[in-house]
This record gives structure tokens, C-alpha cells and sequence, in this order.
């Protein structure tokens, strides 16, 4: 299916501009990127963006965002996305958050799912499991990093080392800073989050890679508890970055998913 | 110009061959690397010898606050500074610094600085610092808002000691219904404040505001930056501000070995200056600036400044570029009163003792350094400097 690519749109916010990248046509998936922020969609979206409207912001303070002065937390960031669905008329959205921004989906839909259609959660960050530490993003060197992030680390240096030049190191340097801006402490979790998860009542998939170093596999069990009826699907020889390590499973399982929603 | 001893307190029974099981002595060697009766020993070793600087004729005592880390074992200046504010009797007793900005409650801070300025009858002087990277990573605070909670944790600290109480305070960070400490500080307005740094424009601009003023120390860093931080901060006084700074508002802190002659000295360093800075100040890039410590520019510029200063430095190198200075009496006089003609500063801190130098040659240095080189020091004013404009043709040529 042929679709009209619309990557690099500019948006108006409130006072910010938020750069999305869209593409595809279909139903809409907003998808919220995680900790590293994102520079293009990756072969995981252009896959989802044959059969969905994939649209994929970079949040303010990361990629070619603005920086936005009402996004302080990870509440004020999901405060700040229900202002965009507004902004964008989106409804019955599909959303879709990885890591960090899986933890955003869930203080989105805790707020108002009102826009939403269906939760998907990838190796999502947000709740605490007592006695699982997760792995440390900030302490670790670039070169260390690649290991905790991924199954398979020799394939991950390979798709940097390709990728190698695109980015510019202060655009990564402030993702970086965004980051620890809202996941330094408490670690890539709210406190207050867990006890109102009960409230999620939309259609949701936890997709979690099992070799997951930053957030072991108990913490898609944890969500999975939480949230009443949500499917959980792990992927084997798959660390925390599913949708790079595998991105075919990653647009089919969450295109399956999405279909038996729309159906 | 005033001359104090400055002190790191360093677990220095840590295993000089850790890099084998740990990357650093900072943030992830384990604690149980740490044993209390060696501790105990350390503390009261390095109180003495403070206390012997003071009683020798030094101007003040200085300590400092690290968190979880071999390199030092002050997380709490204040309990140091509390210990020797009995004993020593005449000295300053300063704390560089304290890290108001890490703390969840900064007027715990400030009522315990009151507390001490008060029993040593004003003799405390302030450090005002926001921690080193490695900080962030061992108390948890978040490096990316380090920045707006140290200016907003000295303002509260400020007005606490200046402002009748009771008052409330709303900030971003801190909020409280009654801002009322007892006691308040024995000096007026309040004890002055310095803020130690190796040179980030950030903290010269801040600390030389003519609203504060505030005594700017440059520490572990090649005589070359030292000369061109000083200066900055003057320059920022007279360009941006519009005022001439005093001599008295700057301040060099260094490694100082003393020994009978110049080749005695190094010999003697060498091995502990060594491990100071090979060993104690081994971090990586990511302790150090985690990120949103520092912009992106300074963070780029502090790391091509640390490569001159960590890891695989030899005492002479360090001696070459001035980063410590070592010798005879008589050189280490002339090397600092070198400085002090074209710089000006008018207070010196001498870190006497240094990774794993012992006790014997520690107390050896303190009493060399005290007797021989610290007098002729004391002794030099404005009258020997050659003036701003002078310093600075001086060093373009």
C-alpha cells in the first residue's frame, strides 16, 4: 500500500514546537519514543506505517523539538500529550510507548483515555518492583550501554555503527539531559503510579523483550497484574530495545494486536 | 594573604590495584572495601593534623564533602568542622564546600553552619558548591536540575541567616511555612562564603555578582588555568559588572610537598602525589558529568581539562605544569610568590597531605610548610602584585 509520507511535520503545541515524524495511513498509532530519543522511525514503525497512521513526536526536549517550559515530570510531559492529541483532533488512538515512553502511555491513559483505543507497552518503564533492581543508563560508558540495552550487542554496535554520523552529538547529549530530567529519581518510575493502574480499562498488550537488563522480565508480570486483561507477549533472545533488535516481531505483534482492536 | 591548610581525609588503606575489580574508587567500589578501625584511625589521624597546622601559625583550617568514595571521608563537613571548632582556637575554620543544593532540607545546613560560626566566635567561612557529577549519582539528586536547586537553596540559606524570621519561603523546590533558625550566625551579615571550582564560568560569574562577591577558589588545575580563571574572574568583575574585584575576593588551592631540597621533595611525593591523582581522582567521563551537570560547551571543555589532570600523571608532570608544587622551602616560596605577583589572590590553601602520604611525612610537610614557606606568604599584599592590567599583557606574552 502506497501512503503519503509525511515525515518532519512541525506542530504547535501551546507555546511549543514539536517535531513529529508521520507517515502511513490507516488507523492512528501515536507512538512515544523512549529514553534515547529517536532520529527517524526505524524499520519497526515503517513497517507498522503500511497498514497504520504511524505518528511519532519527538517529545519536547529531545531531537528537533523545542524544549517546552510546562514539561517539568513525567506528568507534566503526559499532561503536555493530551494537550497534542487535542491539538491533533486524534481519536480512538492506538497508543504505543517503549521503555520511558511506555511509562508516559501509562500516566496518559491513568489521566484520560478518552482519545484512546488500545495500550501498547514495550519493555515500559513507570512502576517499582521491590527487589528487581533495574539496570543503570546513566552510570555506564556509551560502549557499555549498547550491552545493557540490547540481547545481542555485536548486531547493535553494527546498526550504530551504520547510523554512525547521522545525529548530532548535542541533539544527543540533549536527549541525554531530558532523560535524567525525568527518569534520574525516583529511577524510571512514579511512586503514585502503580495503585491507579487499576483504572486502565482499554485493550492493552505488554511486549517485552526477556532479556531485558533495565527492566527484568518481573516488571512486565508486575504491569500485567495491574492492569486488568492486558495480553503479555515476550519476545526470547531480545534485551530492552525490542523495537531495534527486533523490529519485524515488533510490527507484527503490535499490528495483530491493533487489528483485533479495530475488528 | 591568608594561608590555610586543606585536607581530603582519604581512606588511604584503599587496594591501589582496585582497577582490577572496580572502575572506581567513586560511586561503585564497595563499601565493605572500608574498615571502621582503620576509619577511626584516619579520622583522628587527619584531625591532628589540622589542628597542628592551626597551632603552627596557619591562617585556617579547610575541609570538604564527598560522598561515598575513598578520595575522601567527609559526607559531612560539618561533623569535621564540628570536631575541630573546639580545638583549633585562633584559625579559620572553613568548609569547601557543602553541598546546600544536595540536600532535601538546605536549612539543616544552615542552621549547622550558624551553629559553628557561633561556638568558634565567627570563624567559619562558608563553601557554597553543588558536588562533583559523582554526587549526583550516590545521593540520587538529579544532575539536570543541579544548577536551579543550588541558586535556590542558597537564596533560602541566605535569607534564613538575614531575614528576621519568622518567614515562609516558596520555592520550586523548597517550600516552608516558618524560615526562623536558632541560632543565627555570629557573623554579620553571615559567614563569608567562597566557592571552590576548577573553572567553570558559570560559578566565576555567579560568585564575582556584585550582590554576593563571593571568594572564588581555584583548585587542581595546571598554574596556566589558574592564572587564566583568576583573571577571568576579575575581568568579569570590571567588564560585566563594573566593579574592581579585591585580591582578597580570589584564592588558589594546591597539593604542597616540602622537603630539604628539591630533589628530596619530589622523591619523597612521588609515589602518593601519584596516587592522588591516578588512583583517588580516577572517574569515569559518566560519573563525572552525568547528565545536565554541565552544558553541553563546558562539559566538552572540562573534559579536555581533566584529561591534564587524571590518570596516568607523574610527579613530574604534575611539577612541570604547576598543579602541585614541590621542593625546597625556599622553591615552593618562590613558586607560590611567583604566582601571587602576577595574580594577586590573596588567600592560598596548601592540600599537605595527599593520597597515601603517611603520617610521619605529612607531619614533617605541615611543620615545613608552616614554619618555612607559610610566614614569607603571609607576609605578601597588594604591594607585591602587579596589578590586573600588568597580569594580563604578562600572559598574552
Amino acid at each position: 500500500m502506497s501512503s503519503a509520507i509525511q515525515t518532519g511535520q512541525r506542530i504547535m503545541v501551546g507555546r511549543c514546537e514539536v517535531h513529529v515524524h508521520r507517515k502511513g495511513a490507516g488507523v492512528p498509532v501515536l507512538y512515544l519514543h523512549g529514553t534515547e530519543g529517536m532520529s527517524e522511525l526505524g524499520t519497526g514503525l515503517e513497517s507498522l506505517a503500511q497498514a497504520h497512521d504511524v505518528i511519532a513526536p519527538d517529545h519536547p526536549g529531545y531531537g528537533q523539538s523545542g524544549d517546552s517550559d510546562l514539561v517539568e515530570t513525567m506528568s507534566d510531559l503526559a499532561m503536555f500529550y493530551l494537550d497534542l492529541l487535542d491539538t491533533l483532533k486524534l481519536e480512538r488512538v492506538h497508543l504505543v510507548g517503549h521503555s520511558m515512553g511506555g511509562w508516559l502511555a501509562l500516566e496518559i491513559a491513568v489521566r484520560n483515555s478518552g482519545r484512546l483505543a488500545s495500550l501498547s507497552l514495550v519493555n515500559a518503564a513507570g512502576i517499582h518492583v521491590q527487589g528487581v533492581d533495574k539496570g543503570d543508563l546513566f552510570i555506564c560508558t556509551p560502549e557499555e550501554s549498547v550491552s545493557l540495552l540490547n540481547h545481542d550487542a555485536q548486531a547493535a554496535r553494527a546498526r550504530q555503527a551504520a547510523a554512525a554520523g547521522r545525529v548530532d552529538p548535542r541533539v544527543i547529549y540533549r536527549n541525554r539531559v531530558s532523560t535524567a530530567r525525568l527518569c534520574w529519581s525516583p529511577r524510571l518510575f512514579n511512586p503514585s503510579l502503580e495503585k491507579w493502574l487499576h483504572r486502565i480499562s482499554l485493550p492493552t498488550l505488554i511486549l517485552w523483550g526477556e532479556s531485558d537488563q533495565v527492566l527484568p522480565l518481573a516488571y512486565a508480570h508486575q504491569l500485567a497484574r495491574c492492569i486488568g486483561g492486558a495480553r503479555l507477549v515476550t519476545v526470547p533472545a531480545c534485551g530492552h530495545n525490542l523495537p531495534y533488535e527486533h523490529p519485524d516481531r515488533f510490527a507484527s505483534e503490535l499490528t495483530t494486536f491493533i487489528r483485533s482492536q479495530v475488528a | 594573604m591568608k594561608v590555610f591548610m586543606f585536607h581530603l581525609m582519604p581512606y588511604l588503606y584503599m587496594d591501589l590495584e582496585y582497577q582490577t575489580k572496580w572502575r572506581s574508587p567513586w560511586v561503585v567500589m564497595p563499601n565493605s572495601e572500608y574498615d571502621p578501625v582503620k576509619g577511626h584511625e584516619l579520622y583522628n589521624r587527619f584531625l591532628d593534623e589540622l589542628e597542628l597546622a592551626a597551632e603552627l601559625g596557619l591562617d585556617g583550617v579547610a575541609v570538604n564533602e564527598h560522598h561515598q568514595t575513598a578520595y575522601g571521608m567527609m559526607p559531612s563537613p560539618v561533623v569535621t568542622a564540628s570536631a575541630l571548632s573546639r580545638r583549633v582556637k585562633k584559625a579559620k575554620i572553613a568548609i569547601l564546600g557543602n553541598a546546600f543544593g544536595l540536600r532535601e532540607h538546605p536549612l539543616t545546613l544552615a542552621e549547622e553552619h550558624a551553629m559553628i560560626d557561633s561556638i568558634t566566635g565567627g570563624r567559619l567561612i562558608t563553601g557554597m558548591v553543588r558536588g562533583i557529577g559523582a554526587e549526583y549519582h550516590s545521593m540520587g539528586a538529579n544532575p539536570a536540575l543541579s544548577h536551579d536547586r543550588f541558586h535556590e537553596a542558597h537564596d533560602l540559606v541566605i535569607q534564613a541567616w538575614t531575614r528576621p524570621g519568622p518567614f515562609s519561603f516558596h520555592g520550586k523546590y523548597f517550600n516552608l511555612e516558618y524560615v526562623n533558625p536558632w541560632p543565627r550566625p555570629f557573623q554579620k551579615p553571615h559567614p563569608p562564603i567562597w566557592c571552590p571550582s576548577t573553572g567553570s564560568s558559570e560559578t566565576i560569574e555567579w560568585a564575582a555578582h556584585p550582590e554576593r562577591k563571593y571568594v572564588y577558589l581555584q583548585n587542581y588545575s595546571p598554574v596556566k588555568s589558574v592564572a587564566k580563571f583568576l583573571n577571568g574572574y576579575r575581568e568579569v568583575a570590571q567588564t560585566k559588572y563594573g566593579y574592581e574585584a579585591r585580591s582578597e575576593q580570589i584564592g588558589w588551592a594546591a597539593p604542597v610537598f616540602v622537603a630539604n631540597t628539591d630533589r628530596e621533595a619530589r622523591d619523597l611525593a612521588q609515589p602518593h602525589i601519584e596516587s592522588l591523582f591516578n588512583k583517588f581522582l580516577n572517574l569515569t567521563f559518566e560519573m563525572m558529568f552525568p547528565p545536565g551537570y554541565l552544558s553541553f560547551d563546558s562539559a566538552l571543555r572540562m573534559a579536555t581539562h581533566k584529561k591534564q589532570i587524571m590518570g596516568s600523571q607523574t610527579v613530574d608532570s604534575l611539577i612541570e605544569h604547576g598543579v602541585i608544587i614541590c621542593g625546597s622551602p625556599e622553591t615552593v616560596r618562590g613558586k607560590i610568590s611567583e604566582a601571587h605577583h602576577l595574580l594577586g589572590f590573596q588567600s592560598f590553601l596548601a592540600l599537605l597531605q595527599f593520597g597515601t602520604l603517611p603520617r610521619d611525612l605529612t607531619e614533617r610537610n605541615i611543620r615545613l610548610f608552616s614554619t618555612e614557606v607559610a610566614p614569607a606568604l603571609q607576609a605578601l599584599t597588594d604591594r607585591e602584585y602587579m596589578g590586573f592590567e600588568d597580569s594580563v599583557r604578562a600572559l598574552a606574552a
